[in-house]
């Protein structure tokens, strides 16, 4: 188990520094939405565009960088990330998915073998199969979704936790023409 | 036992003289320091990140302590090391080999030196030692050009303090360039006559086309750390070693009978998974007790957490694959690597995607563990 | 008639409570977490990745380890109930960016005579039963579970995932009011 949420929450137990890859600029403001909701509340957060800006942020400060010039952010972070060796809140840098920051990776070894395990990619850690899902539905429930749906229209299932679950699954994996 | 897993921070090198450091099995760092005291001749240190440069810097100044004024200079946690031109670093060797220490990351200084020559017994005392550094200061105040404040604050302080200087200069592994790089080691030759200087050398000199050549001036010995072996685990002298470090990390006495026995397994497979890179190996350890805590509220990781930070790991390392380096490093799998361009041998050694490997028939290149399902795909 | 107003309040609020389900519900639970009433890790574990494209459908939940029905929050520190576990499901329409069901669900025993309960707002993804009053889209059961009788309907208003949060965290712990009566429009009918 483990998908983009884990995968941030576990990277920002552990500083000082996280990328998270975002799809296109106007997911920007939401990637940076959702890090905040995941990190713990008590640490304040501060938006900042460059490296400077970050490093004048206190060391238990969130600070999330959305870098204007993504690949001299890079360039800075990967020949200064011992700059940041003493924060106790990381800086989150967010970068464009296949963008010219992420192929600047390739050649910061320092920066990288940093945030290696820290590295957020949903687009890759977020894989959803809907047909092993069914699989494992049908291996749980004993049915397909669709006859567990059925049964809820019958009013034949329990009101247990187990039920609820089962029936939000199988909604999920339902297709939408079948939502009558 | 519930253990304090933040204590792992994989990034923070072993501070000089702390009692976290561990020995690697080719324990460099006293062998560096053997030799700068044997030789007086420039030592240069390079080798993949995170397979513990800083550290065995670090544990040279340590070693050089009772015999030499040391300072341990980490321009990378003050500069952008991209930019740095050569005045701008002799300035802060100028101004760190003066300064009695101040904030963190400064390394050992003049302070640091009164204390230990104080503890010797030496007919220096604390306070005059450390008054010693505002004359180290005050040459600062002539308002010299940063090279010859670089080397007044070098001879003042060997003057002050009777001892041969000994400069430690970490981060310059760094600097991406060559002619840069070559600029910087350019500038720092007149102080090399005056001190012991160790320093890191850039990979583009480490590795490249240039690693024969000498930076500093003939006579200097390059010292490569590479990762220990961790295959086989019954044999590489990489387990006990990286045991050895999780137990210092954790401040856990002794790890085969403190901990639960489902963690056995755990530790050999993030070693063999590490490749025996320091970093990694914590790395791996630290987000595998994340997941535990994060999956299950559980204080001990199980193999699926730490498959979850292993393919974090992956992850992050394709972000240093090129297209066709996956095809490169089957390539060369096995072999000295002599065919292989030299950009593309600097960038995958300096990743620890390529890890140097000794064998009976002589260095060879190796993948680094965590590719191997992705060489396969491949 | 109200219960047909009610009918189009419920489905107004299913866009309403579309954008940011997610990220709100886990500012409820990072509140919970802060005042010890849960473990943290469940602030990680609230997730609406599993994005199913093909019915362009998003579930969001307490992802659990091994079971794909998604876990329970233990909750911690409420010292008039014994093993209080918390619910919370989301499911989002992606395509017609709305709000399609949601549970939020509270199990528990009252500390002092042991008489388990069952607190659950939930909002349908259907019409459901006889009629809009009998059982209204959005409204709670309240009983000793979901089977046995007594076992209530009531209706509620329009509210999204995290007001529904907001108020069943309220009904536990009056700390967390997000509507105290301090505000001038609420002056009137202070005593």
């Amino acid at each position: 188990m483990r998908d983009s949420v884990n995968a941030i929450w576990s990277a920002l137990q552990q500083p000082p520094l996280v990328v998270v890859l975002y799809d296109d600029y106007g997911l920007l403001e939401s990637a940076q939405e959702e890090v905040a909701s995941i990190a713990n509340p008590s640490w304040p957060v501060r938006r900042v565009s460059t490296v400077e800006d970050a490093l004048s942020t206190s060391a238990d400060t969130l600070a999330l960088l959305a870098p204007v010039d993504e690949v001299a952010t890079i360039e800075e972070l990967d020949g200064g990330r011992d700059r940041f060796v003493e924060r106790a809140v990381p800086v989150v840098v967010f970068l464009l998915r296949g963008g010219a920051g992420e192929r600047a990776l390739t050649q910061a070894p320092s920066l990288l073998s940093w945030v290696r395990g820290n590295l957020i990619d949903p687009s890759a850690q977020d894989p959803f199969d809907p047909d092993a899902a069914r699989e494992e539905f049908i291996r749980h429930a004993g049915r397909t979704p669709e006859e567990w749906l059925m049964m809820r229209r019958r009013g034949e299932l329990d009101g247990s936790p187990e039920s609820l679950g089962l029936t939000y699954r199988a909604l999920l994996l339902e297709g939408p023409d079948d939502l009558a | 036992m519930t253990p304090d897993w933040s204590l792992l921070a994989p990034h923070r090198p072993v501070d000089s003289g702390g009692d976290q450091y561990v020995p690697p099995p080719s324990n460099i760092g006293e062998a560096m320091a053997r030799w700068a005291l044997a030789s007086g001749a420039p030592v240069l240190v390079g080798g993949p990140t995170g397979v513990g440069k800083s550290t065995e810097l670090a544990q040279a100044a340590a070693q050089l302590q009772s015999d030499r004024a040391v300072c341990l200079i980490q321009l990378d946690r003050l500069e952008n090391m991209r930019r740095l031109e050569p005045e701008r670093m002799l300035s802060r060797v100028a101004q760190l080999v003066g300064q009695p220490r101040g904030g963190a990351g400064q390394g050992v200084s003049v302070s640091d030196v009164a204390k230990g020559v104080a503890a010797l017994g030496s007919a220096l005392t604390i306070a005059s030692a450390v008054g010693a550094a505002a004359h180290v200061l005050a040459s600062l105040d002539t308002q010299l050009p940063p090279a010859d404040a670089a080397l007044s604050s070098v001879r003042a302080l060997a003057r002050l303090t009777g001892r041969r200087v000994a400069l430690l200069i970490d981060g310059l592994e760094k600097v991406p360039d060559g002619a840069q790089a070559r600029a910087l080691f350019d500038v720092l030759r007149p102080l090399a006559e005056e001190a012991d200087l160790i320093a890191v050398a850039p990979w583009s000199l480490a590795f490249g086309a240039e690693a024969n050549e000498p930076l500093v001036r003939q006579g200097e010995r390059f010292f490569f750390v590479r990762a220990p072996e961790v295959e086989p685990v019954e044999t590489a002298p990489g387990l006990p070693f990286l045991l050895h470090l999780l137990e210092r990390r954790l401040q856990i006495g002794d790890m085969r009978r403190q901990t639960p026995a489902g963690f056995g397994p755990i530790f050999r497979d993030a070693a063999v998974a590490s490749g025996g890179l320091p970093r990694v190996f914590l790395q791996l350890i630290a987000d595998c007790a994340t997941y535990a805590r994060l999956h299950r509220d559980a204080d001990w990781p199980e193999l699926s957490d730490l498959e979850d930070a292993m393919a974090d790991q992956r992850d992050g390392m394709r972000r240093g694959l090129l297209p066709k380096d996956l095809k490169l490093i089957q390539w060369v799998d096995g072999t000295p690597g002599l065919d292989l361009a030299i950009d593309a041998k600097v960038r995958l050694l300096a990743h620890g995607l390529l890890l140097e490997r000794v064998t009976p028939a002589g260095v060879v290149l190796r993948p680094h563990p965590l590719l191997r399902p992705l060489l396969r795909e491949a | 008639m109200i219960w047909r107003e009610l009918v189009d309040q419920h489905d107004a609020a299913r866009e309403r409570g579309y954008p940011k389900v997610e990220m709100e519900l886990r500012k409820r639970v990072a509140w919970l977490a802060e005042r010890g009433h849960c473990s943290r890790v469940y602030q990680g574990r609230l997730s609406d990745k599993t994005k199913d494209k093909r019915s362009r459908r998003t579930q969001v939940m307490i992802k659990g380890e091994q079971s794909p029905i998604g876990d329970p929050i233990p909750l911690l520190n409420l010292p008039n109930v014994e093993h209080p576990k918390l619910w919370i499901y989301a499911l989002l329409d992606d395509h017609d960016k709305r709000l399609l069901k949601f549970t939020v669900r509270l199990d528990a025993r009252w500390a002092a005579d042991k008489v388990p309960f069952t607190i659950s707002v939930e909002l349908d993804d259907r019409t459901m039963g006889s009629g809009a009053c009998g059982h209204p889209i959005l409204h709670c059961h309240m009983g000793v579970d979901h089977d046995r009788r007594p076992q209530f309907r009531l209706p509620l208003p329009a509210l999204t995932p995290w007001e529904a949060l907001d108020w069943l965290i309220t009904q536990l712990d009056e700390a967390h009011e997000p509507a105290p009566w301090t505000a001038p429009m609420f002056s009137r009918a202070a005593p």
